[in-house]
């Protein structure tokens, strides 16, 4: 499986890195505008991720901004919504306005909430039918 | 009309019994009326009236303003002055009495009831006023003793954590284990001094900041300063540069942990709001100037006892590359929780109190902070404060000449400030002192040195990787006239990041040593007398040295625990940069050529990736990313932060 995570702090990028490694490979950048080259990078070399991580709270362009964004190229490349790249958006526990403004209007599959879990992921990944319990 | 009390303070009965009667008629109730000041006093204190009428001109020593003011003292009441004496001066005093209301006599009834039923509305929205404010003080004092607890309750299992991960660092070998131990470690501490700050803000709140003053050495003092803000600029790609002038290594006598807090805190807000480029820590002495002035005053124990004005004065000067402030926000900064831009996408967290916090620890400390800024260019904070010098400087331990076996030292570095700071210190320590920013000249300045000649380089600026190469082929090996020893005794590299298994060396020429970014004066001085009393011993057990591996291994030479991944990462690091165009001055922004470098960043992704080296994978996956944006900053950075690594990894 291959996964984007998109993440401003050294911890939490490594912490995500190292999780993730168990079910696949997986590429970091650290801020939204990054994220949106990297989506449009991979399509072009056709080999698409298979999650996105998206942090909420980031320099130059935050995950809700980058999410919509992402999504409008989807729709630029003529990407069926059941097609779409599913997206966890990783949040701290103070900005739940944030989280329902990404889950319902941007599209977002879900999101956990930090310090992020091994058993957070499985959940995710499972519910998102990439992995079986 | 709610029947409110009057006392009437009056010398002239029929007047007194004219106004009963009004007042009575206007609904008030009279509890009594007084003759004299003091009787009034006395009357109020005892009946507590509602509003008291008080004729200025009274008999006796105290007169109506002067009464009213008592009266004012003893009891919640207002107090209007009824008078006919309308002189200036009186004028004068009964306004600055924050007197409820004045009144001429003679007066009609609708005059006084206005005015006593305004005095009394007043003053009772006065006193809901003072009420909530009181209570607001009591509410903000409880709330800071709240906060005061809770952060001490926070701190205790927060130390353990800090205690246990270092513990636990010193038994991990596995470089990716440290690696995470290293993040728990940065975390918890930057989290501690979060803490710390916040329960110093309490204090501030309560007023209850104090001085602590004892005896402590000021360049101890910086290096546990610059220990704290090192491993965030590393991570930044910044250099982190001290400059520390002779006359100031010293022991002082002063607070020594809110002068530690003042430098963390302006450090790591310029680490934070710098992007590239450089964070620079001068400490040196003021000038004299003003009363603050007995210039040659012998700084020595001797001068503590000659009062405070006499003390010297220490700046310290942080200055970054970082994105400045706008003027108009300059004062802004110290307020508490204000923050230049807020919002989802703000690149700098923190909690906003840092500069208010300095801003009162320099107040409590007596002494002054100034802040300059241009915007995009970078900021300068200046903080002066006056210390007494406990012993004499020229008798610290940094001013000892050093061993006579090193002759001079020649440095390459990038940073004009580090060139001008090291020849000072190399003049105390009668060693001879060369400085460049060129490889062809610290050459030139080698190839003439005389024996005991020390190197000193910073990694990863121009010129390095070229000059190691040179030095590997013996440049240096041989002394001018060709016979004799090597005149280079040892190499000094200035590295950013601690790396134990990956340190280079220069086998050609002697002893390799390295020492962490920030330069502090210390280390060199402590890798120099190393160096000196290893090449004594060296010379006494030369054969045997051939033979031992330890003694190789220590000197930072191939290292047996050396893992093949780390070579595997040296050996790609050159490639990738030689491929790249190192040598090509792409440091400068406009010199980028995105089209042929993204190819090269693609195929050495590619390589980091099969090889597993997650980290450098990581970069160079953010570098094509970058160079597809046009980010040249970014890609700027990137480089350098590529190059760096490269400067401090093994050789092949």
């Amino acid at each position: 499986m291959r996964f984007l995570v998109v993440e401003d702090d050294f911890g939490s990028r490594r912490l995500l890195q190292a999780l993730l490694r168990e079910w696949g490979t997986c590429d970091v950048v650290v801020d939204g505008e990054e994220a949106i080259e990297a989506f449009r990078l991979a399509w072009e070399e056709t080999a698409p991720y298979d999650v996105l991580f998206l942090d909420i709270m980031m320099p130059r362009m935050d995950g809700q901004t980058a999410l919509k964004r992402i999504r409008e190229i989807e729709r630029e490349i003529g990407i069926e919504e059941l097609d779409q790249v599913p997206v966890v958006m990783i949040t701290a526990l103070e900005d739940p306005k944030n989280v329902i403004e990404a889950y319902y209007r941007g599209g977002a599959a879900s999101y956990i909430v930090k310090p992020v879990a091994r058993e957070d992921i499985e959940t995710q990944l499972m519910k998102l039918d990439l992995i079986s319990g | 009309m709610a029947g409110e009390s009057v006392l009437i303070v009056e010398d002239e009965p029929i007047v007194v019994l004219d106004m009963k009667s009004r007042l009575r008629k206007l609904g008030y109730q009279v509890v009594a009326d007084a003759r004299t000041g003091e009787e009034a006093v006395s009357t109020a204190k005892e009946l507590l009236p509602d509003v008291v009428l008080m004729d200025i001109q009274l008999e006796g020593e105290m007169d109506g303003i002067d009464a009213a003011e008592e009266i004012r003292h003893q009891i919640d009441a207002p107090v209007i002055f009824v008078t006919a004496n309308t002189d200036d001066e009186t004028r004068a005093r009964a306004k600055t009495s924050q007197a409820s209301g004045y009144i001429l006599k003679p007066f009609n009834e609708r005059e006084i009831e206005v005015i006593i039923e305004m005095a009394l509305y007043k003053h009772q929205a006065d006193r809901e006023l003072r009420r909530s404010r009181e209570a607001a003080l009591k509410a903000v004092k409880a709330q800071n003793e709240f906060v005061a607890n809770m952060t001490h309750e926070l701190r205790t299992p927060l130390n353990s954590i800090i205690g246990m991960a270092e513990l636990l660092r010193s038994r991990i070998q596995d470089r990716e284990a440290g690696e995470y131990l290293d993040i728990l470690r940065q975390s918890s501490t930057t989290l501690l001094s979060i803490i710390n700050g916040v329960l110093d803000f309490s204090k501030v709140e309560d007023g209850k900041m104090q001085r602590h003053e004892r005896r402590f050495d000021l360049p101890a003092l910086l290096s546990r300063v610059l220990d704290q803000v090192a491993v965030q600029a590393a991570n930044q790609g910044l250099r982190l540069e001290c400059e520390l002038s002779p006359d100031c290594a010293c022991e002082l006598w002063g607070d020594e942990h809110k002068l530690q807090q003042i430098l963390v805190n302006l450090l790591s807000n310029a680490v934070k709001f710098t992007e590239e480029g450089r964070v620079r820590l001068v400490v040196r002495r003021a000038p004299y100037e003003g009363e603050n002035a007995p210039a040659g005053e012998p700084a020595s124990g001797r001068s503590a006892a000659s009062g405070r004005s006499a003390a010297p004065v220490f700046e310290f000067e942080v200055s970054d590359t970082g994105i400045g402030i706008p003027a108009a926000q300059i004062e802004e900064v110290f307020r508490p929780f204000a923050q230049m831009n807020q919002g989802s996408t703000r690149k700098q967290g923190g909690t906003g109190i840092g500069l208010t916090l300095v801003r009162e620890m320099v107040e409590v400390m007596g002494g002054t902070i100034e802040l300059q800024s241009d915007l995009g260019a970078g900021s300068e904070a200046r903080v002066r404060l006056a210390f007494n010098t406990v012993a004499d400087p020229h008798e610290h331990r940094l001013h000892a000449a050093l061993p006579e076996r090193i002759t001079s030292l020649h440095l390459l570095s990038a940073s004009p400030g580090r060139i001008r700071h090291l020849a000072e210190w190399c003049e105390l320590w009668g060693v001879a002192f060369t400085g460049h920013d060129s490889k062809e000249a610290t050459l030139q300045a080698l190839q003439t040195a005389r024996p005991g000649a020390v190197l000193c380089l910073e990694t990863g600026i121009p010129g390095y990787e070229a000059l190691r190469h040179e030095l590997q082929c013996g440049v240096g090996r041989e002394s001018v006239d060709g016979a004799g020893a090597s005149p280079v005794l040892g190499v000094v590299t200035i590295r950013s990041i601690e790396r134990d298994d990956r340190s280079r060396s220069f086998p050609a020429c002697g002893n390799t040593r390295s020492v962490l970014e920030p330069l502090r004066v210390e280390q060199l001085r402590n890798v120099l007398t190393g160096l000196a009393a290893e090449h004594d011993t060296e010379e006494s057990n030369h054969d045997r040295r051939k033979h031992d591996p330890t003694s190789q291994r220590r000197e930072g030479g191939r290292n047996d625990g050396l893992s093949d991944k780390a070579y595997a990462e040296g050996r790609l690091l050159r490639a990738f940069l030689e491929a790249a165009g190192r040598d090509v001055e792409w440091l400068s922004g406009d010199r980028i050529d995105s089209e042929t470098l993204a190819p090269v960043v693609k195929r050495f992704r590619a390589a980091a990736e099969n090889e597993g080296l997650s980290e450098l994978s990581e970069h160079l996956f953010r570098l094509m990313i970058a160079l597809r944006r046009d980010d040249h900053q970014t890609v700027r950075r990137l480089l350098q932060y590529v190059e760096r690594l490269c400067d401090e990894m093994v050789d092949d």
